[in-house]
């Protein structure tokens, strides 16, 4: 069991609020690892890795590592922190976030989806193809999106838009919500026509995650 | 720009990488971007689990395990495979 768990590390950083996603069962989702869970006695066991550590994410982190299970964890001290992610010697599971499942793991590639979908419309708009822009405006499933997008891909910014949503849709239709949200910030790259927007999304996803999940923001 | 972008790697970037991923001797870099991509693409994390399996399944064989004729039968199968590559 790690030694040192207090509020903060030895240099003095305050212990950041860390939270993992992990597959159905509290499985690691690469190791197929199965984490202690918590019980009436407490938090989980603490679980070290063989490898080089243990890793969780910030709020901001959530988009890249997206899965069907979200668990509040507690990081033993020393922790670092990564790009997207954080490193601790060990860490423990605190509590499952009860509004993260399946169904608002679908849903977030749904919105992904649907988020792609509106700027492929407004390209199409700026294009001056009203009626294509409505007909896939009018769209009301993942099934109609990919469909309708499909047949309106093409080489242009609009068509490479409806590419981007027809393949969004797709993916996010079968159930791959960590593909859909990629490929969406990918098309932000493209509709707001900057690089700096793959980032601005991946922090539009965070907070919807958040949102949905029911996490304080300001960690 | 973003730090870190999962469709950096590809499929079959991961299959060529997988060996070194189990073996955990890919740099921090490398397998952040392995497993991220591998969050976005089912293909490559059921492979991922096959590998993982594969690699249980055989720790538990043993030379013994095997049902008899078995060993022949893999042997010639080995044996012809190498006449055919140097013929």
């Amino acid at each position: 069991m790690p030694s040192e768990s207090g509020a903060s590390d030895a240099s003095g950083s305050r212990r950041p609020r860390a939270w993992k996603f992990l597959a159905a069962g509290a499985v690691a989702p690469f190791s197929g690892h199965r984490w202690p869970r918590p019980g009436a006695a407490g938090p989980g066991q603490w679980v070290t890795s063989s490898g080089d550590g243990v890793y969780a994410c910030r709020l901001g982190d959530l988009p890249w590592w997206v899965d069907t299970e979200l668990w509040e964890v507690e990081l033993a001290a020393p922790w670092e922190e990564l790009p997207t992610q954080l490193r601790a010697r060990a860490a423990r599971l605190l509590t499952a976030v009860s509004a993260w499942d399946v169904a608002a793991f679908r849903d977030y590639g749904e919105a992904c989806a649907f988020r792609a979908r509106d700027w492929a419309v407004e390209a199409l708009n700026t294009d001056r193809r009203p009626g294509d822009a409505e007909a896939l405006r009018e769209c009301k499933t993942l099934a109609e999106i990919a469909e309708r997008a499909r047949a309106l891909q093409g080489l242009t910014r609009a068509g490479n838009l409806a590419g981007y949503a027809a393949d969004t849709a797709a993916r996010a239709g079968l159930g791959n919500a960590g593909a859909a949200a990629n490929m969406a910030a990918n098309a932000a790259i493209l509709y707001r026509g900057t690089p700096q927007a793959f980032d601005a999304e991946r922090a539009w996803q965070a907070a919807w995650i958040a949102d949905r999940a029911g996490l304080p923001r300001e960690a | 720009m973003s730090n870190l972008r999962p469709m950096d790697i590809t499929c079959k970037e991961v299959v060529e990488l997988i060996t070194e991923y189990l073996d955990d001797a890919l740099s921090l870099e490398e397998r952040t971007r392995f497993e991220q991509h591998l969050v976005t693409c089912p293909g490559c994390m059921a492979y991922l689990r096959q590998v993982r399996q594969t690699i249980q399944a055989s720790r538990r064989l043993t030379e013994e395990s095997l049902p008899s004729g078995v060993k022949e039968e893999l042997l010639d199968a080995f044996r012809e495979w190498r006449k055919r590559r140097i013929g």
